[in-house]
């Protein structure tokens, strides 16, 4: 049985933070601000940007002016094979992504994220078909599943979220549960239900605030993948619908005439590995900042 | 309690255990194990120095803070005797061990000397100090559950640590493995062969633990560190591996440090002991001189503090309030000054460890008053008074407060 | 008589006292599964335990790593329930309580944990986590539950300004302790069950957390059950003491008396076990192991499961299972052949000054 001490658990965490790279304020720094930084300019650019930016509209564009390079009047990327401006497809197309990713990252947390901490916290009976439940969902390959979801609803916005929550919920209601399981061999939630606490405070106050951290950075990780797999979506004619763009979608059209006009697939993807770029890093600053707690 | 030295064996006609500390026979030699240099004892006894220990400091640097958690130690260990290093967490005993072992980490700032024979400690290479550790200079460490590898068979465990040193012992694996049977037997595991191909899980703390001195002594150490070797053990078991360990060190002759916060596993085994208080000693002398004359008031509520088992039921402790000092915002002067009954202004100024009396070293300005004195030993006489506990001696430590 | 009658006549109890908690034949057994979850064997953790508790006294309850002592608190709980035998608590019997029963009757018991750290929401602050019980039990304004949790944190001796807003993290092991106790004294329990409260604590801060319990104790009249491995810090706050093993009661009986003259072998060998300075001559006390290993609570010895290692077992040892046996004064042991009275040859604690008893940690 360790001495458990302030001083004691300060000397030990100076060994640990001594034994990771011995670098200045700075660095930390930038190590959190840049890709926080990148993921808040890039959500300003694409959700106010087509409404305070003045460029044109992303759809109803003259065929007249396609094919235009970068650096044209008027269209700082130039205009593509249906002559929209690209730096507007380029930013209703992010808003677009980018609503998806976090709608579907959101509903995996809350209904995701409920269903494994209750189902953990509750056990028994209904933890196991609970689970069995989710495992069905997730052994099915996730993609066929999306499919099927995204085919018999019908291309839209709101049906690509819906499609892709089927791959999110199980996954992290599996993290949830995992956690819940952990914290609940703690003596504090014991503690908690000798005061006489019901249940539901306990899972909303003591559950949830311990869980929450560890789903959040899962989510900022999964921002990159719910993205790319709605490009998948929209190349398949499932996802968002032509006119209307969305990376996804941009960049899988953009690959049909990539020996022609390379540009056209270029920009959508630049954009995309940005994002998910911060997006990850983000995740991983979270995650390893609450870990320590 | 128990002063008629009866005990249980006593009961049944069972041999009665040796009293008092264990000695090692001088000129003592063990095949395999060097020679060390003579070195001048400060007490008065000739008796060789395995290691020498000089103002040794250790300091760390987090997020631009500088912890010290070892400032300016020294001390000396002797051939076939125990040192026991007493003092709370966050007091540098650990530290200045895993210092010594060069268990640090590379940033750590490690100033000062040790020496074990000849060779100096600090600032050693890392590939050097591969060949001397577990060689001639071995760890136990506190939790045998976590040092010992779940996923290794026991016997492959101790024939690594024997293998790791194949080029002085010049043994192949089947010379490795008889020798790992044969130090199972040495640490008095019950049914060594059978065990040879057991995991650890399949042994109690106890049984792991003495697996893990095996393994120390692969490499026939000189100096041993026994790291709160038996703090997450029974008392029950505590005492075997506490009796397992004088043993091989009068058989052995090794030196062991023993690292504890139990002052009284100190009183029972070691030769001498020396209490640290945030990185430094703040006091040191043999054992039956120590606790028979308490000085230093750190030492004193540490004392104090321990229930015991002749005190009587809803009592209160004497207690001192205040906290351990931040290592990274060591006050000037005294460490100890914030908490301490006899401080005063002097205190401002660092005490230095000296040898106020013979063999008695502590530093202090004010420390608690002196059992030698003659008139002291007079009244002494008169009563039985034998150990410095406050109870006895009026001194009062109640100063209560908050943890 | 049986042990339960002469409990309740005996000499250290009013007879007309009912006991406030009073347990009869507690079992708990746990499945220990192997791979694929195939029942490898069933680990006996408390195996017919009995005793009483009366209202402001503190039982002290010593053992060993396996001797079932922390299951015995979390049976009395109720986290997990026992899987058999009795538990009343102020008339009512805890092991039959619906959900709803339990949630009321455990306002009057609490309990503090080992660990302070692990005992506290790390994202709540030290109000927050006083106020907890306050909550659970409604019928007060915030105002009120404000200014209860500062009268809780005085008694503890936490100053309320410097500590409400701190979170756990920002604490000692010692301040995070005084929390969990202002946490478990919130509702004016009648008893409070301190399973290794203090053990992970450095030892001045062990002192000031024992002597927070007995002012706890003296001011609000609390009773407590004391369960803890160290037997001198078991004797420094206990009525009377009970000694397990392997889930199993060896001897239950007065402090002062099991100390000086223990009955059982196996609270002698505990005794004997501990070092320390012998307080007559100030040399040093090594103590006498105890050979063998401790048997495992999968598999324990028939009859008497302290036979393995006992030096005094004999062919009935194996065959028959002790009882807890009467031997005058409520000290109670089981044993075929316990220890003759050695007081004669052993001085009373008063004379000879104190000697070192640190137990292991």
């Amino acid at each position: 049985m360790a001495v458990i001490d302030a001083s004691s658990a300060q000397l030990e965490s100076a060994v640990v933070a001594a034994g990771a790279k011995p670098r200045g304020r700075w660095r930390a720094w930038m190590r959190t601000w840049i890709p926080a930084g990148t993921v808040i300019f890039i959500l300003a650019v694409c959700f106010l940007g087509p409404t305070v930016l003045p460029i044109p509209g992303a759809t109803g564009g003259d065929v007249l002016e396609s094919g235009q390079g970068p650096f044209s009047p008027g269209h700082l990327l130039g205009t593509d094979s249906n002559g929209n401006d690209v730096l507007s497809r380029l930013l209703s197309g992010g808003q677009a992504s980018l609503l998806i990713g976090i709608s579907v990252n959101v509903i995996g947390i809350v209904i995701g994220g409920t269903i494994g901490a209750v189902s953990a916290y509750v056990g028994g009976l209904f933890d196991t078909i609970v689970m069995r439940l989710l495992d069905v969902l997730i052994a099915f390959p996730s993609l066929v599943l999306t499919l099927a979801v995204a085919q018999s609803l019908g291309p839209s916005k709101r049906n690509t979220i819906f499609a892709l929550a089927f791959f999110s919920v199980p996954a992290v209601a599996r993290i949830a549960r995992s956690s819940t399981l952990r914290l609940r061999e703690m003596p504090f939630m014991q503690a908690a239900q000798l005061c006489g606490s019901p249940t539901w405070r306990i899972l909303l106050r003591h559950v949830a605030p311990n869980v929450a951290p560890q789903l959040i950075s899962f989510a900022a990780l999964g921002m990159g993948i719910v993205i790319v797999t709605e490009g998948a979506l929209s190349f398949l004619g499932l996802g968002i619908p032509a006119p209307a763009p969305s990376w996804g979608n941009m960049i899988f059209d953009g690959q049909q005439s990539m020996s022609a006009t390379p540009l056209e697939v270029v920009w959508p993807s630049i954009a995309l590995l940005v994002t998910v770029l911060a997006f990850n890093q983000l995740g991983e600053n979270l995650r390893a900042r609450w870990s320590g707690r | 309690m128990n002063a008629s030295h009866e005990t249980l064996s006593d009961l049944t006609g069972a041999p009665v255990a040796t009293r008092g500390p264990a000695v090692a026979p001088e000129g003592l030699t063990v095949p395999g194990s060097r020679p060390s240099p003579r070195r001048k004892a400060g007490r008065g006894e000739t008796r060789e120095a395995v290691l020498e220990v000089t103002d040794l400091r250790v300091a760390f640097s987090r997020e631009g803070r500088t912890v010290h958690a070892v400032n300016g130690l020294s001390y000396e260990v002797r051939a076939g005797e125990m040192l026991a290093i007493i003092g709370e967490s966050g007091s540098g005993k650990s530290v200045s061990t895993r210092a010594l072992m060069g268990l640090l980490p590379p940033s750590a700032r490690v100033t000062g000397s040790a020496r074990l024979g000849d060779t100096e400690l600090v600032g050693m290479s890392e590939k050097a100090m591969r060949r001397l550790r577990g060689c001639d200079l071995a760890m136990v460490f506190q939790d045998p559950a976590r040092s010992l590898n779940p996923t290794m068979r026991i016997g492959a465990q101790i024939v690594e640590a024997i293998r790791a040193h194949s080029e002085r012992n010049g043994l192949d694996k089947k010379g490795a493995q008889a020798r790992a049977i044969e130090l199972l037997k040495l640490v008095r595991l019950p049914a060594p062969e059978r065990r040879f191909h057991e995991y650890p899980h399949q042994l109690s703390g106890g049984m792991r633990q003495r697996v893990m001195i095996a393994i120390a002594l692969a490499g026939d150490p000189k100096v041993l560190i026994a790291d709160e070797a038996t703090t997450a053990l029974d008392v029950t078991t505590q005492a075997q591996i506490m009796e397992l360990l004088v043993d091989l060190q009068e058989r052995l002759g090794m030196a062991v440090i023993m690292i504890s916060h139990d002052l009284g596993l100190a009183a029972s085994y070691a030769q001498e002991v020396l209490v640290m208080y945030a990185g430094k000693a703040v006091e040191y002398a043999e054992t039956e001189d120590l606790f028979s004359n308490v000085r230093m008031p750190y030492t004193r509520a540490l004392l104090g503090a321990i229930p015991q088992l002749t005190t009587e039921a809803h009592s209160l402790l004497p207690v001192i309030g205040g906290q351990p000092p931040d290592l990274s915002a060591l006050p000037q002067g005294c460490a100890f000054r914030p908490r301490c009954v006899n401080a005063q202004d002097d205190c401002a100024v660092a005490p230095t460890l000296d040898e106020h009396e013979p063999g008695h070293w502590f530093a202090c300005w004010h420390p608690a008053e002196s059992r030698r004195t003659p008139a002291a030993e007079a009244a002494r006489n008169g009563s039985t008074a034998a150990t410095g506990t406050p109870a006895a001696t009026g001194n009062p430590l109640s100063k209560g407060g908050e943890a | 008589m049986s042990v339960v009658e002469q409990e309740k006549t005996g000499a250290h109890a009013a007879a007309t006292t009912e006991p406030l908690l009073s347990v009869r034949n507690l079992v708990q057994e746990f499945v220990s599964r192997g791979v694929g979850g195939v029942k490898t064997g069933v680990v006996h953790a408390v195996s017919n335990v009995s005793f009483d508790l009366m209202p402001g006294e503190t039982l002290g309850i010593v053992g060993e790593t396996g001797s079932g002592k922390s299951t015995l608190a979390r049976s009395i709980i109720q986290a997990p329930r026992a899987k058999s035998g009795e538990v009343v608590f102020r008339g009512q019997d805890l092991m039959t309580l619906s959900h709803h029963g339990l949630k009321k009757a455990r306002h009057d018991m609490q309990m503090v944990y080992q660990d302070p750290f692990g005992s506290l929401n790390p994202r709540w602050r030290v109000e927050d986590v006083v106020a907890e019980p306050l909550l659970a039990q409604g019928g007060l304004s915030r105002d009120a539950r404000r200014e209860r949790v500062h009268e809780l944190l005085n008694l503890v001796g936490l100053d309320p300004a410097t500590y409400c807003r701190r979170r756990p993290l920002e604490l000692s092991g010692g301040q995070a302790q005084r929390v969990a106790i202002a946490r478990a004294i919130a509702l004016n329990p009648a008893l409070i069950i301190c399973d290794e409260a203090i053990s992970s604590l450095d030892v001045l801060i062990q002192a000031q957390v024992l002597n927070l319990f007995e002012k706890l104790r003296s001011e609000l009249g609390l009773s407590y059950l004391f369960i803890a491995h160290d037997l001198a810090t078991v004797k420094q706050v206990s009525d009377r003491v009970a000694v397990m093993h392997l889930g199993q009661l060896a001897e239950v009986g007065p402090a002062e008396q099991l100390y000086l003259t223990p009955r059982h072998p196996y609270t002698r060998a505990l005794l004997d076990s501990i070092p320390g300075l012998d307080p007559e001559t100030g040399a040093a006390r090594r103590p006498v192991p105890l050979a063998g290993e401790p048997p495992s609570p999968l598999d324990p010895p028939s009859g008497c499961r302290f036979r393995t290692r006992c030096p005094r077992a004999q062919e009935k040892c194996a065959v028959e299972e002790p009882l807890l046996t009467d031997h005058g004064n409520g000290h109670h042991v089981a044993c075929h052949f316990p220890l003759e009275d050695l007081s004669a040859t052993i001085p009373g604690p008063r004379e000879g000054t104190v000697g070192l008893a640190a137990g292991a940690e």
